[in-house]
């Protein structure tokens, strides 16, 4: 038996070291390199035509398995979309891309992982993580590598920290402050009630900087009720206190997952005041089999709506559902738009691939402070070189079974 | 006082759920004395094939019930003979730890065929909601459902099992394997029914779930599994009764801990509700004394 | 004296290869980082192997030593890691170097796991398998949904607490958040490195490793085997299992301070601290082998290192990972595999010694006493024995008192006879020096539940007295066993031993005060060897703390030698000095009735309680019995009370009897008499 194990750990060890020795630690695009790191990496996913020369490699990570996949895959696959475009349009700088996901299953080790795994893979750029918490971890490593990092979805504060980390979406705070603005300035309601995941760092990083800002817009918070990722099916309780409360609107800064059984469930115990959500919701309305009409005046804020009109929209809409049978989210949208962002950077300053992760590291993080970028999720889009962007979210509404400017 | 009757009904209906989907738990646990760890995601791929069954193939409610319950039946089955039989006599902790396998198995399985994103479920309780005081209380038809189904699910079992041969021989398993085989007993076909029966019932015990909470994904049946091992140990673990009252009894905690201390602090609430009962009757509510002779 | 050093010397070779293995990988790993030939998924691996491994280390312990299925590590993890990183943030940027830093964090982390281990431990002593598991699955999730609510903040003016929010803890503006509820603890320094991360799992293998084979890992063991035998020879249950349990604690508590300092973001999240984590530490052991400390460090790394090699499958990636644990599993455990998998390693070139072969079991790990042992110890020669009872005397002297056990005659004797029992005749003359009573008993009762199980019972035992305690199947005997040794509190009654009351002492206590007994259904510990039955019997004489063990004092090492000289004269004494090092399991029927007594003899009683001695023996072997049992009294002197349905036994060697029947004592008297009453004739014949 215990022989059987140490056979067995050492054919793993040897293995293990074999991929050790194979790959180099240096990143080095050159021909000599690539069979063994694409051995490692399994079969690369850009289909662009086999290129000879040097590629891009962007990397993408987040949580393909596990309660949190959903994000994940909805990650991976935009970014997937944006760099089969952009390699049909010629690439970067005339430079194709070789696309990698990797699986962090939400969590902080596992992201780690799913890093070093791409960065033996050659990546250049990183697409992700996609969830908050796996997002701070990777950006410490990232920052040690100078590695240029743009998260679609990491929403915490302290996800973009490091200098060489940027992102797509709001952060938490400048959601929840623009929550309560929005209702206030547009007078939706005075008495206020949340309900909010204690477990879960966007949820609650929304839910505080609401809080804060609520006073000064003359709302009142008459009830604030709590769940977690152990028991987020009943929301029973939570509604009946909302109601007892009288609360006119209900804030429900969470993804729409559970979101669509709140709706749900305030429609069966006859409590209809004005529900408010924030970029997580987007989606509700894409649940296969959802009753949409449950969603009907749901407000939200969101950057986007996979229903616009707008040309971009459209395509990428379409795209996605052809490849991947499924309307596209928020996150999809976020992550097309951080590959066209990196697009944007890299011909600003006129990257190629054959510069070293830390050159390209540190030409991107100057670059990106001086592109203006038009994508899904906001037009006119700038950053900082606190890594956070500048955007208008758009309040829509749900009419008839989709959004409409809540204008 | 309307509140709180709210708070306790919907409680007594997410108990309903645990009950049913514990029953399973603590038939298995009884009869092979394995903690069946994948029961939960059993339930999540009975909910799967109901869901299909009423959406793609458009059978009727009760046909569509009726599929998820064979497929449940048989994938319990397989399971059982491919993943646990062969550990029968190994060490109890070894099947513990298959179970945990073929729970990641039938997660990802499902991942790889349903695809991440949640399904919504639609209801396959035709009965509409009953409203009180005028509309002060609302008891949604799913609630009433859940509550006669459990109800009469547990009845239906204690009939079974101490009334037909079969369910005798279940007995007799559960209380001397060896016995069992000498009196004549299948002691393989006797376990590979209890399997049968555990896991129809989760397919209920999904459809009922999903009913109530109509969010469906590959990781649907995990926390109500656990919650559901929870009660079954809470009620006593082989105990069909203890199942009943260990589910009604953790879903009226949970709600009523929400509604009335911490709906943050629930989680902790309950758990720590359940060390005290366990601290003063070791064996669950309904367990049996187990006294060691000396 | 032999087998026993050349046993102890195989316990320390199995656990230096332990040592050297992790050493052996360390340097390799380390010689691939200094080359530059390892890529950075691996380097990233390497202090997360370590982790794990003490992770697995320290719910071994738990789990394969103390017997107690734990579905809750992940939450002592989880404590050690946030109370380690708080200690961090608190400190960081301030003037102390980050070594002391992080080596004030391993205390921190270890000592706030100990406590909620030892808190968490208290219902260890109440509740019994997958009660305890689902308390211990209950105490991890209720730490991750506390320190997803828990808010902690440091300002000028001290500590700020709060179970709401950041807003309610009041701080000031100047004021730093620590723990921000479910957003955890953000920018923990990363202190956390493969040498740190190796030198911490060698010590704890080191503490578990030299705890198992110590006088207390001995007495964990024991209990988890049969905790009323343990009782009954002085072990304290709640004592040891709680140990266990908090030293286990305080090492998941290290791996979580590990890995908090391994990541610069700490979340309470159910990937890493909810029960599925638990329920992955679980696997490595029960993989590894329960109780088997190297394999399950060995399963941690496979499991750790298995789906992060197998990232090129993408998509079927955690697909593949089930397939693998559950074969993994059936190829490790299943019976019809296993005979597979022999079969097959008995035709490859390097198979393995025959006799090994049910290393599977779950015996504790570096230890085998397995049956091709036992022959070696053969070749024990009477040279050495002589040796040996010389030694015995200075053992004799540093083992303190035997309470009452008239020590120096006990060793005259053997030396003089030490081939065994058949120690000539001894016809029973009761105690010549004075007639004293050994244990008196007044009026016991007990009833369950209405039923007088016993009623009334009162005798009087001699001193060096052969007493029989005979009656109809069900008339109380084994009950008045079960009161007298503290297994069962009396109703009413009194008793007294030597003069001394014990009524309803504790069974460890009854123990201390002198008396021993065996049972009716055998009870060893079964996965000891024969050796430590009889030593975990001499616990309470040769004290030293489990400190001692584990550091391997002086004092350990010469209490240990003292108790294997003395337990080595015991088993002489009932001929199972050659298959010491056996399995206690694996020795026949006779034999083990032999070690009972043996074991019982140890704790150095003063009256030994006999039940049904006799039962499933051919006459010739009852005939060897009633020569033990002479010889027993007539050499150490001892008092024995015996249950025995063997008419032939019970009248060739009893002084005097007590029959019972429904519960009250029928007759007492001289053997003869008694036996020829034809109340009792009636009482057994029936009317």
């Amino acid at each position: 038996m215990k022989k059987a194990l140490s056979l067995l750990v050492g054919a793993v060890m040897a293995l293990s070291l074999c991929a050790c020795g194979s790959s180099g630690s240096a990143p080095a695009p050159t021909e000599a390199a690539k069979a063994p790191t694409a051995e490692a990496a399994g079969e690369a996913k850009a289909d662009a035509p086999a290129a000879d020369g040097p590629v891009w490699k962007i990397g993408g990570q987040g949580p393909l398995t596990g309660g949190a996949a959903i994000y994940g895959i909805a990650v991976v696959n935009g970014a997937e979309i944006a760099i089969e475009e952009i390699n049909q349009n010629g690439g970067i700088n005339g430079y194709q891309i070789e696309y990698q996901k990797a699986d962090d299953e939400h969590d902080q080790e596992k992201a780690i992982n799913a890093y070093n795994s791409l960065k033996d893979w050659g990546m250049h750029f990183l697409v992700g993580p996609t969830t908050s918490s796996p997002t701070i971890a990777v950006g410490t490593e990232a920052e040690a590598d100078n590695l240029f990092m743009i998260t679609p979805s990491g929403s915490a504060v302290d996800c973009t920290a490091p200098k060489n980390v940027f992102r797509v979406c709001f952060s938490d705070p400048a959601q929840g402050a623009k929550s309560a603005q929005y209702i206030g300035t547009h007078k939706l309601a005075e008495k206020v009630g949340v309900i909010y995941d204690s477990s879960d760092v966007y949820s609650t990083g929304i839910y505080e900087s609401f809080a804060s800002e609520a006073p000064g817009q003359g709302l009142e918070i008459v009830a604030t009720e709590e769940f977690t990722s152990e028991s987020n099916k009943n929301f029973s309780v939570q509604l009946q206190k909302m109601k007892d409360a009288g609360a006119e609107l209900v804030f429900l800064p969470f993804y729409y997952t559970e979101a669509s059984l709140v709706l749900t469930q305030a429609a069966s115990m006859d409590f209809k005041p004005i529900f408010f959500g924030c970029d997580g919701m987007d989606g509700i309305l894409n649940v296969e089999n959802f009753d949409t009409s449950l969603a009907e005046g749901l407000m939200l804020l969101t950057p986007f709506a996979a229903d616009a009109t707008d040309d971009l929209t459209v395509s990428f809409v379409k795209n996605y559902q052809d490849s991947y049978g499924e309307t596209p989210n928020q996150f999809a949208a976020d992550a097309y738009d951080a590959v066209y962002i990196i697009k944007a950077a890299a011909e600003k300053a006129n990257l190629n691939p054959e510069m070293s992760v830390s050159e390209l590291g540190d030409a991107m993080q100057k670059a990106i402070t001086e592109i203006e970028v038009d994508g899904l999720t906001g037009s006119g889009m700038t950053w900082n070189e606190g890594g956070d962007v500048d955007k208008e979210p758009k309040a829509v509404v749900i009419e008839n079974g989709a959004y409409a400017s809540a204008e | 006082m309307m509140s709180f009757v709210s708070y306790f009904l919907s409680g007594v209906s997410l108990g309903s759920v645990y009950a049913i989907i514990a029953l399973g738990y603590t038939m298995v646990y009884g009869i092979a004395k394995m903690l069946n760890f994948a029961h939960g995601d059993i339930l999540m791929v009975g909910a799967y094939v109901a869901f299909l069954g009423l959406n793609s193939l458009g059978l009727p409610i009760p046909l569509a019930t009726l599929l998820a319950m064979v497929t449940c039946t048989l994938l319990g089955i397989i399971i059982e003979r491919a993943a646990y039989k062969p550990l029968r006599q190994a060490n109890s902790l070894s099947v513990l730890i298959t179970a945990i396998g073929v729970s990641y198995l039938l997660q990802n399985l499902a991942l790889l065929l349903f695809g991440a994103n949640p399904k919504s479920f639609s209801s396959f309780v035709p009965v509409g909601a009953v409203r009180f005081a005028d509309g002060a209380l609302t008891i949604s038809g799913e609630t009433l459902v859940t509550i006669a189904a459990c109800v009469i699910i547990v009845a239906g079992l204690i009939h079974f099992i101490n009334h037909t041969k079969a369910g005798q021989a279940m007995l007799a398993v559960s209380e001397d394997k060896g016995a069992a085989t000498l009196m004549g007993v299948d002691v393989n076909r006797t376990i590979a029914l209890t399997f049968a029966i555990g896991s129809a019932l989760a397919s209920i015990g999904g459809i009922l779930l999903c009913s109530a909470y109509p969010t469906l994904t590959p990781t649907t049946g995990a926390m109500p599994g656990i919650k559901a091992f929870v009660a079954a140990v809470l009620g006593g673990i082989g105990s069909i009764p203890g199942a009943f009252i260990g589910g009604i009894l953790l879903g009226i905690l949970e709600n009523l801990s929400k509604a009335y201390i911490s709906s943050k602090l629930s989680d902790a609430i309950v758990f720590s509700v359940l060390i005290i009962v366990l601290l003063v009757r070791p064996t669950g509510i309904l367990g049996k004394k187990i006294m060691e002779k000396v | 004296m032999s087998t026993v050093q050349s046993e102890r010397q195989k316990v320390f070779r199995n656990n230096l290869i332990t040592y050297a293995l992790v050493i052996a990988a360390y340097l390799c790993a380390e010689a691939f980082l200094l080359s530059g030939h390892m890529t950075s998924l691996m380097k990233g691996l390497l202090v997360p192997l370590c982790t794990y491994s003490i992770m697995a280390v320290s719910l071994n312990l738990v789990v394969g030593i103390s017997g107690e299925l734990s579905l809750g590590h992940a939450g002592f993890m989880c404590v050690g890691a946030f109370a380690s990183a708080t200690w961090s943030m608190l400190m960081k940027g301030g003037s102390m170097p980050n070594g002391v830093i992080f080596l004030i964090a391993i205390l921190i982390g270890a000592s706030f796991a100990a406590l909620s281990g030892f808190l968490i431990g208290i219902p260890v002593l109440r509740l019994k398998g997958d009660y305890l598991a689902i308390v211990t699955l209950a105490f991890g999730e209720i730490i991750k949904n506390i320190i997803n609510a828990l808010y902690f903040g440091i300002d000028e003016n001290g500590l700020h607490f709060s179970l709401k929010d950041t807003m309610a803890m009041g701080l000031s503006p100047e004021g730093t958040v620590i723990i921000k509820g479910a957003q955890g603890i953000t920018g923990t320094p990363k202190l956390s490195t493969f040498t740190m991360g190796t030198i911490l799992l060698l010590l704890s293998l080191f503490i578990v490793l030299n705890m198992v084979n110590s006088r207390t890992g001995r007495a964990i063991m024991a209990i988890r085997d049969n905790r009323i035998a343990a009782e009954s020879i002085g072990l304290n249950p709640a004592r040891y299992k709680l140990l266990a349990f908090t030293v286990s604690a305080a090492i998941a508590g290290v791996g979580g301070v590990l890995y908090a300092h391994n990541l610069s973001s700490l979340q309470a999240l159910p990937k890493n601290f909810g029960y599925n984590q638990s329920i992955m530490i679980l696997v490595f052991v029960v993989l590894g082998g329960i109780g088997n400390i190297r394999g399950s460090v060995i399963a941690a790394v496979i499991l750790t290192l298995l789906p992060e090699l197998l990232r090129f499958m993408n998509d079927y990636r955690m697909l593949i990972y089930a397939v693998v644990l559950i074969l993994m599993m059936l190829f490790t455990s299943a019976p019809s595999w296993k005979a597979a998998r022999e079969s097959l390693l008995l035709r490859l070139p390097f198979r393995r010694k025959e006799g090994q072969e049910n290393e599977a079991q779950p015996i504790q790990e570096s230890k085998a006493p397995d049956g091709s042992a036992g022959s070696a110890a053969q070749p024990e020669t009477a040279a050495d024995q002589k040796s040996e009872s010389e030694g015995m005397v200075q053992g004799g002297n540093s083992s303190g008192n035997i309470s009452g056990n008239p020590a120096e005659n006990y060793s005259a004797n053997t030396a003089g006879n030490s081939s065994g029992n058949n120690s000539g005749d001894s016809s029973g003359n009761p105690a010549a020096e004075g007639r004293r009573s050994m244990l008196e008993t007044d009026a016991l009762s007990i009833s369950f539940g209405g039923l007088k199980a016993v009623d009334n019972f009162s005798v009087s035992i001699e001193k060096k007295e052969l007493y029989g305690l005979i009656g109809p199947n069900g008339a109380g005997k084994t009950t008045v066993f079960n009161i007298l040794t503290g297994v069962y509190k009396p109703d009413s009654g009194r008793i007294l031993l030597d003069g001394e009351p014990v009524t309803a002492l504790s069974c460890e206590d009854i123990s201390r005060k002198g008396i021993a007994r065996t049972f009716q259904n055998i009870r060893l510990f079964s996965a000891l060897s024969v050796l430590d039955n009889v030593k975990a019997g001499l616990h309470n004489h040769y004290v030293y703390s489990t400190l001692d063990g584990i550091l391997r004092t002086k004092k350990f090492r010469r209490m240990e030698q003292a108790m294997d000289r003395k337990a080595m004269e015991l088993l002489r004494v009932f001929e199972l000095d050659g298959c010491a090092t056996w399995r206690a399991s694996n020795l026949p029927y006779g034999q083990q009735r032999k070690l009972e007594i043996a074991r019982a003899l140890a704790t150095g009683p003063k009256l030994l309680l006999l039940d049904e001695p006799a039962a499933g023996m051919n006459p010739n072997e009852t005939e060897e019995l009633m020569d033990t049992i002479r010889m027993l009294r007539d050499r150490f002197d001892m008092t024995i009370l015996l249950i025995e349905h063997d008419m032939k036994l019970v009248s060739g060697i009893c002084d005097r009897l007590t029959v019972l029947n429904f519960g009250q004592v029928l007759k007492q008297g001289n053997t003869g008499d008694v036996m020829h009453d034809p109340e009792v004739v009636k009482a057994y014949l029936g009317d």
